[in-house]
């Protein structure tokens, strides 16, 4: 199940760099390749969730990718697994952790930008960001309930 | 969807709405520093209209002038007047050159040009 859900994040993840989103601010993305980490965290639990998700973003690098975006990708994904992890804990439903997910991913990648840019200025972005994010989480926690549910039969054994 | 979700996602719209807010109204305008042959002749906020006369030694007289926070070379007596052809100017890192007066004005200021760095 890591093989199908490790090939389906990174279909989505370059699908999506054809989704061009009305936002007037760059870099805007929906994130779908997210739904595959939160189907593997809740059908098979954290560790799946990590391996499928590490997997992804160090294979969609070496397709598609830079070693600045790697280094992005898996900054983002470390920060959206964390918080994956934390508020699904705190009893939130997959909707939050979906925002959360997509809320830490921006912080965690301006951070880098940062780092890279040295440029304080990157944070002005952040705050418009996680207006986005929030959208956004919701249709990635939306599908990925659906998906889940649908997909119930088939994952049960794991 | 539950009560915490919906507490989350609110909370963090009310934080991203406040922090854009707060973000776009503090862009202050910034300041243009004046040289003359190459030394700093003078600083002024961009933020309060002014008019500045500068005659060089060679006789050239620069007339320029603060307001709507940018700054403009209203009038130079210079052959060329390629100064008064650069027009308003008020984002960090432009400038306005009169060769012949040997007078550089240059913005540094808080807001940056609208992309300082761009990484794909």
């Amino acid at each position: 199940m890591c093989a199908a859900l490790t090939a389906a994040g990174l279909i989505l993840g370059y699908l999506e760099s054809f989704i061009v989103l009305p936002v007037h601010i760059p870099g805007v993305r929906i994130g779908l390749a997210n739904i595959v980490s939160l189907m593997a965290f809740y059908i098979a639990g954290p560790v799946y969730a990590v391996t499928v998700t590490c997997l992804r973003v160090i294979l969609s690098a070496v397709l598609f990718g830079s070693p600045v975006s790697f280094i992005y990708s898996i900054s983002g994904a470390v920060m959206a697994l964390l918080g994956m992890y934390v508020f699904s804990k705190a009893g939130f439903s997959i909707y939050g952790v979906s925002v959360a997910c997509a809320v830490l991913h921006n912080t965690a990648q301006i951070c880098v930008a940062f780092i890279l840019v040295g440029s304080g200025y990157v944070f002005y972005y952040l705050a418009p960001l996680c207006g986005v994010a929030v959208i956004t989480g919701l249709i990635v926690g939306f599908l990925s309930d659906v998906l889940i549910n649908r997909l119930a039969g088939i994952t049960d054994g794991f | 969807m539950n009560k915490r979700d919906i507490l989350l996602i609110i909370t963090v719209i009310i934080l991203s709405v406040a922090g854009t807010v707060a973000v776009y109204s503090r862009s202050s305008p910034g300041i243009a520093c004046i040289y003359i042959k190459g030394s700093l002749y003078g600083q002024y906020d961009l933020a309060v209209p002014s008019s500045i006369h500068i005659t060089s030694d060679n006789g050239i007289v620069n007339d320029i002038e603060i307001s709507e926070g940018s700054i403009y070379m209203k009038n130079a007596t210079c052959p060329g007047k390629q100064c008064m052809a650069c027009g308003r100017i008020s984002r960090s890192n432009e400038s306005i050159c009169c060769a012949p007066a040997q007078l550089l004005i240059v913005i540094s200021s808080d807001r940056e040009r609208e992309y300082d760095a761009i990484t794909q």
